[in-house]
């Protein structure tokens, strides 16, 4: 067996399937009440598990109108989907609402996966990463009626008849969209400030109004009746859903012998047939309000990343006024956010195996924050973000993403209360600058010479992070957010070989040029020669797969509208058009994201030290060490790995990471997208420089081949030798606002620093 | 609910002293440096070698990967020892 293939074999010795045996509902019998802790353990107890009812829909739907416009179509098979919905309300539950026939269900989007799905929907119950529970008689269904109707529709399938080298973006492990393909509808952070004011009746009013203003001889109202009708038909369909859950809960009341569940169940009823049609009247209504929200977006979207933004800025009245009412109290509300918590918890993503590999764990990434500034400037925490910190360390679910939004004026009291969270050791909480992320927003979409539409108020207002990092306003920005990936340490491998990839390594292009001819290294006269041919290498490959997710984003405009996600976003009822063709208040995406800037940064350091400047190691020597992946190379290895490295205030190398991170975002930038929007950059991609480096061969900053890169913003591992200062220092010197899509950055501080 | 209706959750003992550079070093890196987003890891390394060695006694330990809390146990070899393999900083 080669070093590769046992490298191959180890990755496959653990992940999610065993994780579970370990792991049952007891287990995670954890919470600030008995109701908690009884959710908590009814949701371990239930393995993730695939929903095909809104499959079914679409399927019938579709096949009931073909030749119609799509936009109709799609908004009738959502409309069918949501007012279906299968209805479960549970024992101890109050926040009411599942997107399946159980707990952990994902009800799945057929027209985004069906045409990987047949290669793994018999294991599926089985695969090593990420899998999922489904019947024998679902399975069946799905091979039967619903993969073989979809999977030469899926968008992946309809991008592969028009781009050149579809194959490249998705195994090569230079540069790929694999994600962008996957996951449209994602991203999004609903008008929660103005949902909480109007309810979805609110909305289905508005296009009411518009529908009656339609002119049917103007040529730019083409498609808005459609829209209008179509958005009515999806929030009236919400209205029936949640009416559906009243009446269940009125059933089960009567046949509950238990006084107190019975009048649990007749407050169900209330809340349901009251929101989210109209706005709520309670903390709890307003909970329930966002969970159903979440819960609709996450059926309707194939992607991640839907996230509850400002939450206890919108929270904050109704909490006050039940407090003052007397029908509420801390705990009380407490309890209410520890069940959203797990209801939150509860959404699992769906992936092929090749994702989840890079994501796995089925986390969707949603994000709840909290403080930040309000829209005159001044601190903008109050009681409830309190509650939101301490609610995680009493449920200690993984989702939501708690975050703590930052700024001078954040009180003390507030971020020793995250400090206290982050000290459990879970990784809540996430700490963002509220500055540096509001810098990033006026600069958004604009280009290298523009700006982002919005205004300092709006930033201030509902501007916030969505999924992991990536800066969004409230109801204003529409977009996928975590489009590509571009593995900078690929890039410089490709560079020691003239753009040839590997042989030895695994995925598309083995042993092809899959790169530009940047030269052969040993003419490089100079390091500036060195560095040049660098950025050369890297251009090409954020310009090729830029160019193969702009006829992606096309084919999504024209087949993947989401009436929701229109609905909920601010202006575009308005306009009569879907969000997926650009009708947003501002367009983002589809972004591009760089992995292994620490091996990029280190790796040209090394090169410049070594090569150029002590001349200690020949350019000939150090590709003959490379290919050789430094085996009978290790005195060589030993010089590259002394050289400067990223992470310890040396601005020897951190100068060349601040310059690698500034032209990665200018190209980035220069690039216009589909719907007029230029792209954004950013470095946030989860776990991914795991998976690209085992696709990435042996780099001069020493490391071998197929070993991880360095995750996201952080140094090289075991290489910031000069403690958590000097590693911030490092970072700081980066211009962050360049990166207008986000950067995401991880420390690791001993426990027994924190805890006695 | 009659069953017994107390949190689970016990506080641990802080180190004030630690809470205190924890969150100076916060203010530090975001405010002071201007980085955008800094989430943080606070096991000891012991139990997550522990947690390798013996995944049934650590069915919910949790670790941050990047930008996402995950059940460590449900981690590939690969990105368990990824996470292992990064710099545990002290004070």
């Amino acid at each position: 067996m080669s070093v590769q293939e046992k490298e191959v074999e180890q990755i496959n010795e653990v992940g999610s399937k065993l994780g579970m045996q370990w792991r049952d509902g007891t287990s995670a019998e954890v919470g600030s009440t008995y109701r908690i802790q009884q959710l908590n353990k009814l949701l371990h107890a239930n393995r993730p598990n695939l929903e095909i009812h809104r499959t079914r829909c679409f399927t019938k739907v579709f096949q009931e109108t073909e030749g119609q416009p799509y936009l109709r179509r799609r908004y009738l098979a959502s409309a069918e989907t949501y007012a279906t919905l299968p209805v479960q309300i549970y024992n101890h539950e109050r926040i009411v609402g599942w997107q399946g026939r159980k707990p952990r269900s994902e009800n799945f989007n057929i027209e985004i996966h069906a045409d990987w799905l047949g290669n793994e929907i018999d294991e599926m119950p089985e695969r090593r990463f990420d899998p999922f529970q489904i019947s024998p008689e679902d399975i069946e269904e799905l091979k039967t009626v619903h993969i073989p109707y979809w999977k030469d529709k899926t968008l992946t399938a309809v991008w592969k008849q028009q781009v050149p080298n579809p194959d490249k973006m998705f195994f090569c492990g230079v540069a790929d969209c694999i994600n962008y393909l996957s996951n449209p509808g994602s991203h999004f952070l609903p008008d929660y400030q103005v949902l909480m004011k109007t309810g979805y009746r609110g909305y289905a009013r508005l296009a009411e109004e518009y529908l009656a203003k339609v002119d049917d001889n103007n040529p730019e109202d083409i498609g808005k009746r459609d829209f209008y009708e179509g958005i009515i038909k999806v929030l009236e369909a919400v209205r029936i859903m949640a009416n559906n859950y009243a009446v269940k809960a009125e059933e089960l009341a009567v046949a509950e012998s238990d006084p107190q569940r019975k009048a649990e169940l007749l407050e169900i009823s209330d809340v349901c047939r009251h929101v989210p049609w109209n706005p709520p009247r309670t903390f709890r209504e307003a909970v329930q309000t966002a969970w159903f929200t979440q819960m609709l977006l996450n059926i309707e979207g194939a992607g991640p990343s839907m996230s509850y933004g400002r939450f206890d800025q919108y929270m904050y009245p109704f909490y006050k006024r039940d407090l003052e009412a007397g029908i509420l109290t801390p705990e009380g509300a407490m309890e209410y956010l520890e069940e959203l918590y797990i209801k939150t918890t509860n959404i699992p993503w769906f992936q092929p195996t090749q994702l989840a590999y890079y994501f796995g764990g089925y986390y969707k990434f949603p994000q709840l924050g909290v403080g930040g500034l309000t829209k005159e400037g001044r601190d903008a925490s109050n009681e409830v973000s309190y509650l939101c910190l301490r609610a995680m360390r009493h449920v200690r679910t993984t989702a939501p993403s708690v975050a703590l939004y930052l700024h001078q004026k954040t009180p003390e009291s507030l971020l020793i209360e995250a400090c206290k969270l982050s000290a459990e050791g879970m990784g809540h909480p996430s700490f963002f600058n509220v500055d540096t992320y509001s810098k990033m927003l006026e600069y958004r979409t604009g280009g290298l010479n523009g700006k982002s539409p919005y205004t300092m108020e709006q930033i201030l207002e509902g501007g916030c992070p969505i999924g992991c990092v990536e800066p969004g306003v409230m109801g204003l920005q529409y977009g996928h957010t975590d489009s590509a990936i571009v593995n900078l340490g690929a890039v410089v491998s490709l560079v020691m070989t003239n753009g040839i990839k590997p042989a030895a390594l695994p995925g598309w292009g083995a042993g092809q040029q899959v790169g530009p001819q940047t030269g052969e290294p040993h003419v490089m006269e100079t390091y500036e020669d060195f560095k040049a041919a660098v950025k050369k290498q890297l251009e090409y490959h954020i310009k090729e797969v830029h160019a193969h997710m702009i006829v992606a984003e096309k084919i999504i405009a024209e087949q993947h509208q989401v009436p929701l996600f229109s609905a909920l976003s601010r202006g575009v009822i308005e306009k009569g058009k879907d969000v997926s063709g650009g009708s947003a208040y501002c367009n983002v995406g589809p972004t591009i994201q760089a992995v292994g800037l620490a091996d990029m940064s280190n790796s040209l350091a090394a090169v410049k030290k070594c090569v150029y400047d002590e001349k200690t190691v020949t350019m000939n020597e150090l590709c003959q060490a490379l290919d050789a992946n430094f085996e009978g190379y290790e005195d060589l290895r030993l010089k590259l790995r002394n050289a400067p490295k990223y992470g310890n205030d040396d601005d020897y190398v951190d100068d060349i990471a601040a310059e690698m991170f500034q032209f990665f975002s200018d190209t980035v930038r220069s690039l216009k997208c589909y719907r007029g929007n230029y792209s954004d950059p950013a470095v946030q991609m989860v776990q991914a420089h795991v998976g690209f480096g085992e696709m990435t061969w042996a780099l001069p900053n020493g490391r071998l081949a197929m070993k991880p890169l360095a995750d996201t913003m952080s140094a090289e591992q075991q290489t910031d030798v000069y403690g958590p200062t000097a590693a911030a220092k490092s970072y700081g010197k980066l211009n962050f606002p360049a990166f207008t899509n986000g950067t995401l950055l991880n420390m690791w501080i001993s426990r027994s620093e924190l805890v006695k | 609910m009659s069953k017994k209706n107390q949190s689970t959750y016990q506080e641990p003992e802080y180190k004030d002293a630690g809470l205190r550079n924890f969150a100076n070093l916060i203010r530090t890196t975001l405010n002071d440096y201007g980085v955008e987003h800094i989430q943080f890891n606070t096991i000891n390394k012991e139990t997550l070698l522990d947690a390798q060695k013996h995944p049934e006694k650590y069915p919910t330990l949790m670790v941050r990967v990047a930008g996402y809390s995950v059940y460590f146990t449900d981690l590939s070899k690969r990105v368990q020892d990824d996470v292992i393999s990064r710099t545990e900083h002290r004070f």
